[in-house]
């Protein structure tokens, strides 16, 4: 999204709003990502100063187009009120979106889409809203079936291959129940298809990329895996970063398909040369950490795990940095070490600010810990 | 050996049925699908060509008194470092 937003194109965008960032991992940002029910990065929000309430919301990243449409209907949700049923229903959804009531807000965009004229303009975004609404409230099968009743007729575009990737990730939440088979069948050629329309957002075409190799894992395909792997680490090399962001998304993307491919070691010297790159930037030294680690070069991982904490900036960050260098201790037949490292994250954990995500971590450190200690 | 990073690949190899659910908070990198992460990516071109937005980082209230004092819309992105 910053490089988005640094576009010249939303030049025209600049002195009509006020331009916000929020660190997820900042305990002084605790506050609005409770308050506004912020469970996913990126969530992004237009907000209403005066009452708080959300007229835009988005959770996952825009296109350059998708933001221009996005501040339009923000900023006109703020002037005022909607008044065709469809829209006003829209602006209910989105309020609920932006506010953490998810499963409501699946309720509106339905019934937005039930009010809407097959020529709705937000049509096509209505659907992609719906869908993450549904994957994000844990209701797979009513996603899955949404996206592959509405994508084969959508036009092929980013709100497209938001539905398919939506759908299709359900689809494989389902397993083998005949409901998830189904879609699947409907929606692996839609996602193979996303991958072609050039308007998709980079974010979204790797995620395409990452859930046609988990399909093909579940299938137990592994040349198939292999060969959307290839193809996703090679679409990652041509790319020249512009900046450190860019530079570790893809790093992140790197390591997604290197670790769906069982191949770690080979992303270790593109990490290793991201961390030349940026050498007070935790996030290159920690998935460096993880690779070696995973690669079973345990005391390059545990280089890498020192380095990343001396510039880590947040506890979440500090508690994976953290079970990275226990993983790479048991790894080196030292579990008391671990052990102890552990009990660090763990205090780590309590610090973390979100809620949910500090109840998860101190759950899975917890029982880290018991079972590290039953190897002494 | 009990790994710590039990990675969602191994098993989705083992039950070779479903593969990760989308949807889920931000999670440890290990544990979560790519959707989940930043997507600070540069998916627009290069960031030479500056928009000359201003940002406010980390400080909600200044900027939602700014935006009331403006008379303007709030622009909020909450994203992840990781």
């Amino acid at each position: 999204m910053r490089a988005t937003l640094a576009s010249a194109a939303l030049a025209r965008y600049a002195g009509r709003f006020v331009w916000l960032e929020l660190d997820f991992d900042k305990p002084v940002n605790e506050a609005f990502i409770k308050g506004h029910g912020v469970t996913f990065t990126p969530t992004v929000l237009v907000l209403d100063p005066a009452d708080e309430r959300a007229t835009a919301a988005k959770l996952g990243g825009l296109t350059l187009s998708e933001v221009g449409q996005f501040l339009e209907r923000g900023e006109h949700g703020v002037k005022e009120r909607a008044s065709k049923p469809a829209d006003a229903a829209l602006a209910r959804a989105d309020e609920m979106m932006g506010s953490g009531r998810l499963t409501d807000a699946g309720a509106a965009y339905r019934e937005a889409l039930r009010l809407a004229g097959p020529d709705w303009p937000e049509r096509n975004q209505g659907v992609a809203s719906l869908t993450k609404a549904l994957a994000m409230t844990r209701d797979s099968q009513g996603c899955a079936e949404t996206a592959a009743a509405a994508a084969v007729t959508m036009p092929r575009g980013p709100a497209f291959a938001t539905t398919v990737l939506n759908g299709y990730g359900c689809a494989g939440a389902g397993g083998a129940t005949p409901w998830a088979e189904a879609a699947r069948k409907t929606l692996e050629p839609l996602a193979i298809e996303a991958l072609g329309v050039s308007t998709v957002s980079r974010d979204n075409h790797f995620q395409l990329l990452q859930q046609l190799m988990y399909g093909a894992m579940s299938r137990g395909d592994s040349t198939q895996v292999s060969r959307w792997g290839e193809r996703w680490l090679s679409e990652i090399d041509a790319i020249a970063p512009a900046d450190d962001d860019e530079r570790s998304a893809l790093d992140i993307a790197r390591v997604d398909a290197a670790r769906l491919m069982n191949e770690p070691a080979r992303v270790i010297p593109a990490l290793i040369a991201s961390e030349r790159a940026m050498p007070t930037n935790y996030n290159a030294s920690m998935r460096l950490a993880e690779m070696a680690a995973e690669a079973e070069r345990y005391d390059e991982a545990l280089e890498a795990c020192e380095r990343a904490l001396a510039h880590v900036t947040g506890p979440t960050a500090r508690c994976w940095i953290l079970e990275t260098k226990a993983n790479a201790l048991v790894g080196k037949g030292d579990p008391a070490a671990a052990r102890k490292v552990l009990e660090e994250a763990l205090e780590s954990a309590r610090t973390i600010g979100n809620e949910r995500t500090r109840d998860r971590q101190v759950r899975q450190l917890t029982r880290a810990i018991a079972e590290t200690g039953n190897k002494l | 050996m009990n790994r710590l990073v039990n990675s969602l690949v191994q098993f989705a190899l083992l039950c070779a049925l479903a593969w990760p659910v989308l949807g889920a908070a931000p999670g440890h990198p290990h544990l979560v699908p790519y959707q989940h992460r930043s997507t600070r990516t540069g998916d627009v071109g290069p960031t030479a060509a500056r928009s000359g937005l201003s940002i406010i980082n980390d400080d909600y209230q200044r900027a939602r008194a700014e935006a009331n004092k403006r008379k303007l819309p709030l622009f909020v992105e909450v994203w992840a470092p990781w």
